[in-house]
């Protein structure tokens, strides 16, 4: 194959990459990898630093126009992001001593549950809750902006979400993968914020539980320049598109594309379990 | 009630747009240095690791504007490679430019939770 053909290749799957990454909060990476692996036959080492590339051009990529649009909730990112960098640093200490492909595999589990339940979720945020101390203290709520007008929301159980985004970080920590699918799970199921703000701040957080990882890879040679160049300039057209597009997609649309893609992750996950290589 | 956050957003907006937008005018620089030079394909089925020349940041930056006579090749990834590094800081850039941004808008609380978020940010990048 000629330079500029993989390029190309490399770049196309991006834009995909890219532009499902920022619709559903998951970073795009389920669709980088297996291009770059199965696909072209590419070294695993220089996909797991692709893929990182890509989970971070989509989050700084979508999170620009989200944050302007009010779509990303900064307070909510930032309150969590202290609960998911705490977790991938436990995530980071534990490796070593946990089984992680029983926990792989169980972990996929819980993910196929969580992704029937998105699909089944008739009420989309919550308008009209009681707000505890502890949430109102933190101005966790806010407006969105839709196709119908100015749409406010608020969020319930905060410190739950709080205790579930540490999870998701531990769990991105130790088994390197599936930290957007909990992000969200967390914010639409127990928070009850709306699906659209859920996937618009995860995709503005992702990009912070991946970045602790960056400076590794770097320096192990997982980024080579030839193969992430491509993905970078793909998903970060991608991930603008996305960011274009989701205000305007219906909700029941969003979350089955996110139930089909958590699916895939889940299935990912419970197979490499089972053949024992996490 | 208030959330009337339109100078933070806007402020957390630019910032991360600006380094979008510089990494891929870096990228796109490279790619046509790149492939100005008719590079051959490179075989990434075998993983050759800190053996290649994209891993030390400052022999990146001697290669991609060094004045010795590098191979246009070389030359042409290393100055994408600077602009994926600029990618990979725009999160913790995001964090730092947060901090003056919840500051601007006298809000103690969240300027305590992005410390917090920052530190252990850089406690798990030492970490890994």
């Amino acid at each position: 194959m000629a330079a500029h053909t993989f390029t190309l290749i490399v770049f196309l799957a991006s834009i995909c990459a890219g532009l499902v990454g920022a619709l559903t909060g998951l970073g795009g990476g389920i669709i980088v990898t297996p291009t770059l692996t199965l696909l072209l036959g590419i070294d695993i080492r220089y996909a797991i630093g692709a893929s990182l590339v890509s989970v971070i051009a989509t989050s700084s990529g979508a999170a620009a126009s989200y944050v302007r649009d009010g779509l990303s909730n900064i307070r909510i990112g930032m309150f969590l992001e202290i609960a998911t960098t705490l977790g991938a640093i436990s995530g980071a200490l534990l490796a070593s001593k946990t089984p992680t492909t029983a926990l792989a595999i169980i972990f996929g589990v819980v993910l196929l549950h969580s992704a029937w339940q998105v699909v089944q979720t008739k009420v989309d945020g919550q308008h009209l809750v009681k707000v505890d101390r502890f949430t109102a203290r933190l101005r966790l709520g806010g407006v969105y902006q839709s196709v119908e007008g100015a749409i406010p929301y608020q969020v319930m159980r905060a410190k739950a979400g709080f205790a579930m985004m540490y999870v998701a970080g531990l769990l991105s920590g130790l088994l390197g993968i599936g930290s957007g699918a909990l992000k969200v799970i967390a914010m639409d199921r127990v928070m009850g914020i709306p699906f659209k703000v859920s996937t618009a701040t995860s995709s503005f957080m992702i990009g912070v539980t991946g970045v602790a990882s960056a400076a590794i890879y770097l320096k192990r040679g997982y980024i080579h320049p030839m193969i992430a160049l491509p993905v970078m300039l793909g998903v970060i057209c991608g991930s603008t598109l996305g960011a274009r597009l989701l205000p305007r997609l219906p909700v029941k649309f969003l979350r089955r594309l996110f139930a089909i893609a958590v699916v895939i992750i889940a299935v990912q996950m419970i197979i490499h379990g089972l053949r024992g290589r996490i | 009630m208030r959330y009337s956050d339109d100078k933070l957003q806007t402020l957390i907006s630019y910032t991360l747009r600006s380094g979008v937008l510089a990494a891929s005018a870096l990228g796109i620089l490279g790619g046509i240095v790149f492939f100005a030079s008719h590079p051959q394909m490179s075989d990434f089925r075998s993983f050759r690791g800190t053996a290649m020349p994209y891993v030390s940041p400052v022999q990146i930056f001697q290669q991609a504007f060094g004045m010795q006579q590098e191979a246009q090749r070389l030359r042409g990834l290393s100055i994408a490679q600077i602009g994926i590094m600029l990618l990979l800081a725009t999160p913790v850039i995001r964090v730092i430019f947060s901090i003056f941004g919840f500051a601007a808008e006298k809000d103690r609380a969240y300027v305590l939770i992005t410390c917090i978020v920052l530190v252990t940010l850089t406690a798990s990048i030492c970490l890994h």
